[in-house]
């Protein structure tokens, strides 16, 4: 049987941009709504190190009667053509968790085009600012606590969960349309060996996990409960970190569901003392392996792979995608010692599988203990990503748009 | 190790205590004041650890991360639950 063929919008796509008149058109039906989800993997076939990701995974999350997102903040989707090709696509979002005035852009994927890339974000912020917006960040798909950052570094690395990819020129183009660059984001790689243990870890595990503290794994019995630890942890741990947004129990929840087939209770370490969650971490295993080769879609025997392998729990790589140690202990010998031990005794449980290699990201720049721990047990920045801004003309800034970034 | 922890001040013994977190948490000096949090200093899991390891080598106790060690947030609160050890440990009350 021949594979399911499906249309496709770019099929006379050349590497050459041509002239032409660029139209916005603000996703409204179905069938551009469908466009929106797949027009990335239709943009980027072919490109070095690209690989497809499940449409399934961006319908879940930017499907307003599904995504948990919706439930505090609202977007608008917007598709560029040239010629009437699709060439790009935005969104623009307001978020009700985030600061007053601050809206976000996200989804930006597009053609080696400066003038389309510029259509789209000039749309975005057209809308943004009819909700109140003055100041534009992004890209974030939908909120911080999503899919963060444009790729600046790492396009040929091997693809991990929920982490965007996007072309070298994206971030030229943005700059050319007055904005800059505000934040790095850094995602490290950390290979595992057979038996490493590591000593530090050790030498604190024994001083720590005594009496009144312990560590647990996940309870796949009780997601919905863990979602509400995990949430309120992670808000409490990095309330003041730049750019916070919350994580609802919602979105985590959504995440964990989703998710079920291939968690584990090895899948995260909760850190209780005296019964009460103190700190943790989660990891997800990495579906990029196995999705990377289906084209966008489960269709027509995909699903079958996908379930082989997520039932054999075949995958050689995780991604430490949740971490937090509450605020009130981080000044605390026990919060100080803490996060390498809950960090390892999550790559000693993965090591049980076939885990072989661990993404810890993103994490900010200037986070400079957490990037400090990773570095010293072996972590590499692997992929970095940036955080762009511009403030409205009138906004808290006058700000020119074709300025320079820094 | 150095075992003369029984004779000395208690200012002796904690400029031996803090020279050691300097050393071993690769903090400055200058910063190292009585009311500096760990987490002012930058001191992560693993300098924890080397802090720990380097107290017990100089002193020859063992520090264990028990109540009171876990609640332990400024320079000033280190230096005084380790003196103590350390001073247990000279009285012939042991923490080995």
């Amino acid at each position: 049987m021949q594979p399911i063929r499906e249309k496709d919008p770019l099929a006379e796509r050349t590497d050459e941009v041509r002239p032409g008149t660029i139209e916005i058109r603000a996703v409204e039906s179905r069938g551009d709504f469908a466009l929106f989800v797949r027009l990335q993997r239709l943009l980027y076939a072919g490109l070095e190190g690209f690989r497809p990701r499940l449409d399934k995974e961006f319908r879940e999350v930017l499907d307003r009667r599904r995504g948990p997102f919706f439930k505090h903040g609202r977007a608008r989707y917007f598709l560029a053509f040239r010629d009437g090709r699709p060439v790009g696509r935005i969104s623009a979002q307001i978020d009700d968790l985030a600061p007053s005035g601050e809206g976000f852009f996200g989804c930006l994927d597009a053609a080696d085009d400066g003038e389309a890339v510029a259509a789209l974000l000039s749309a975005a912020e057209d809308w943004l600012k009819g909700e109140g917006a003055t100041v534009f960040r992004g890209p974030f798909m939908l909120s911080i606590n999503g899919e963060s950052g444009l790729m600046l570094e790492g396009q040929t690395s091997a693809p991990m969960i929920m982490m965007g990819w996007s072309p070298t020129y994206l971030a030229a183009h943005l700059e050319r349309a007055g904005y800059r660059l505000v934040k790095r984001l850094y995602s490290y790689r950390l290979a595992l060996d057979a038996e490493g243990e590591n000593a530090h870890a050790a030498n604190l595990r024994k001083r720590l996990v005594t009496g009144k503290n312990r560590m647990r794994g996940l309870r796949l019995h009780d997601l919905a409960g863990e979602a509400a630890i995990f949430s309120d942890v992670f808000n409490d741990a990095w309330a003041d970190n730049w750019g916070f947004v919350p994580i609802t129990v919602a979105e985590i929840g959504k995440m964990l569901g989703s998710l079920i087939m291939v968690l584990r209770p090895d899948s995260a370490v909760v850190f209780e003392s005296d019964g009460k969650p103190i700190g943790f971490a989660m990891t997800l295993p990495n579906l990029a392996e196995i999705v990377q080769g289906f084209n966008g879609t489960l269709l027509p025997f995909n699903w079958l792979k996908f379930a082989v392998w997520a039932l054999r729990k075949d995958a050689t790589s995780v991604r430490v995608i949740l971490f937090g140690v509450r605020r009130a202990m981080r000044s605390s010998v026990l919060g100080a010692a803490m996060p390498l031990v809950i960090i390892d005794e999550l790559l000693r449980r993965s090591r049980t599988w076939k885990v072989r290699e661990v993404e810890m990201g993103w994490v900010l720049e200037d986070n400079v203990q957490v990037r400090s721990l990773i570095e010293k047990i072996g972590g590499e920045v692997d992929k970095t990503y940036g955080v762009f801004e511009k403030e409205a003309r009138g906004g808290r800034d006058e700000c020119e748009s074709g300025g320079k970034a820094e | 190790m150095n075992d003369n922890a029984g004779t000395e001040t208690d200012a002796a013994l904690e400029e031996r205590i803090a020279a050691i977190v300097v050393r071993e948490g690769m903090v400055d000096r200058e910063k190292l004041v009585p009311d500096a949090t760990l987490e002012d200093l930058g001191v992560d899991s693993v300098e924890v650890v080397m802090i720990l390891n380097g107290i017990e080598e100089e002193f020859g106790i063992y520090v264990p991360i028990d109540e009171t060690m876990s609640e332990v947030r400024t320079v000033g609160d280190l230096l005084g639950v380790i003196t103590t050890l350390v001073q247990k440990k000279a009285a012939g009350q042991g923490t080995e």
